[in-house]
């Protein structure tokens, strides 16, 4: 039996509230320290004006749309400086409404043996009860799954499975820490990220250990 | 995030199609430049909006692209981006700067916190960037991660030291740790 291979991996803060999109700019970053001279003009900024900023500096493509913020990074060194970067936000920016927090990690896995792909598909959605009866070939597109959080530090956790849509066969499994708090305060934010930030991180890889265990 | 991860639908997601259709009217080249964004795209702007509209899994989750199919419709975004280079970690290992020479230093690290084995590594500060050479002062946080990169054909192995921008500590969290330690101490009988 082969052992599916990770192919690509990756991570999103997301901060929803309310957010001015035209302080997001590398100049703003370097301004705090957050980055270097030098990595001011090999940033890529796309567009920064009143209601929307995307900008790429060092790897991580910072987006902000008025009530959505965030960082994403395809590249697994850039995961703890995106947490920084995320920290000092918070801290410079402390009177910003704000209502939610995600932490979102994806894999895509190569599955190098077909039978055991559909295998996945076929025991985490069975389709022998309902599904075969009414058509021909029915097949796993997406699968989700929501744990409930307790409206304190622990965050609702969602999954989604999915054939991989660039590695084939293969699989993309997709999972987000959802935290809501009552108290809104940035401090609470800091909190929660700091606190979930090794099990958000490592929780697509997680799943998908206990998918490839489970279903040799 | 979606299995499109290049770059996000932004526009889509918080239904501000409208606004980007009449920014094409007004000066597509001025306002979309790089995005060369028209007419059709805000169509198709409003379709995904719509689309997620119908299954986010969570807020703070990108919008489900439920079937991949469709996830594959928003590769209109990836028009403008060119082919980002695609990693694999193979290793992390996180640690702390214990003495800081001249020209280079000595950092511990550890592979988990739970690690009892520790690594010692002497580096030479030509290995970390000029700008964050400052940052390098015992005590200061670091992560090394080694990673393959593939970028078009090619393959490299990447070898990267972050100097970690974390926040000071306050008071109350120095406090909080000194008091955890003196418990933890307290607690093991030490003969």
């Amino acid at each position: 039996m082969s052992t599916p291979t990770l192919e690509e991996e990756g991570l999103e803060l997301v901060l929803l509230g309310s957010f001015n999109p035209r302080i997001f700019h590398p100049a703003w970053f370097l301004r705090y320290e957050l980055i270097a001279e030098a990595d001011l003009g090999a940033s890529d900024v796309q567009i920064v004006n009143n209601n929307i900023s995307q900008v790429t500096i060092r790897g991580v493509q910072i987006v902000c749309v008025n009530e959505r913020f965030s960082f994403a990074t395809m590249d697994p060194s850039r995961f703890e400086m995106m947490h920084d970067w995320m920290l000092k936000v918070l801290a410079l920016l402390p009177h910003t409404p704000l209502t939610a927090a995600g932490i979102n990690s994806y894999v895509h896995y190569r599955i190098h043996d077909k039978d055991r792909w559909h295998r996945i598909g076929d025991t985490l959605a069975p389709k022998t009860k309902v599904w075969d009866d009414l058509f021909t070939e029915p097949g796993m597109q997406s699968l989700t799954i929501k744990a409930p959080g307790d409206g304190h530090m622990r965050p609702e956790v969602n999954v989604v499975v999915e054939p991989s849509v660039k590695y084939s066969p293969g699989i993309f499994l997709r999972t987000n820490y959802h935290f809501q708090p009552e108290k809104a305060e940035t401090t609470e934010f800091a909190r929660f990220i700091t606190t979930a930030w090794k099990s958000a991180t490592a929780e697509a890889k997680r799943v998908a250990a206990s998918i490839f265990e489970k279903i040799p | 995030m979606n299995q499109q991860v290049t770059t996000l639908p932004i526009a889509g997601v918080l239904g501000i199609e409208n606004w980007i259709e009449n920014q094409a009217k007004i000066d597509t080249h001025r306002v979309f430049e790089a995005w060369a964004v028209s007419a059709e795209w805000a169509a198709r702007l409003r379709k995904i909006n719509s689309d997620y509209s119908r299954r986010a899994v969570s807020p703070t989750s990108l919008p489900d692209p439920a079937e991949a199919a469709e996830s594959q419709s928003e590769r209109f975004i990836r028009i403008v981006k060119t082919r980002q280079p695609r990693f694999v970690l193979l290793k992390k290992l996180e640690g702390i700067v214990v003495l800081r020479g001249d020209d280079f230093f000595v950092a511990h690290f550890v592979e988990n916190y739970s690690d009892v084995k520790i690594l010692e590594a002497e580096i030479a500060l030509s290995d970390i960037p000029e700008s964050e050479r400052p940052l390098v002062v015992e005590g200061a946080f670091l992560v090394w991660t080694m990673s393959y990169r593939w970028e078009g054909g090619e393959l490299r192995r990447d070898s990267a030291i972050y100097i970690r921008r974390l926040p000071a500590w306050n008071a109350q969290e120095a406090e909080k740790a000194i008091h955890a330690a003196q418990s933890l101490r307290t607690s093991i009988d030490w003969e």
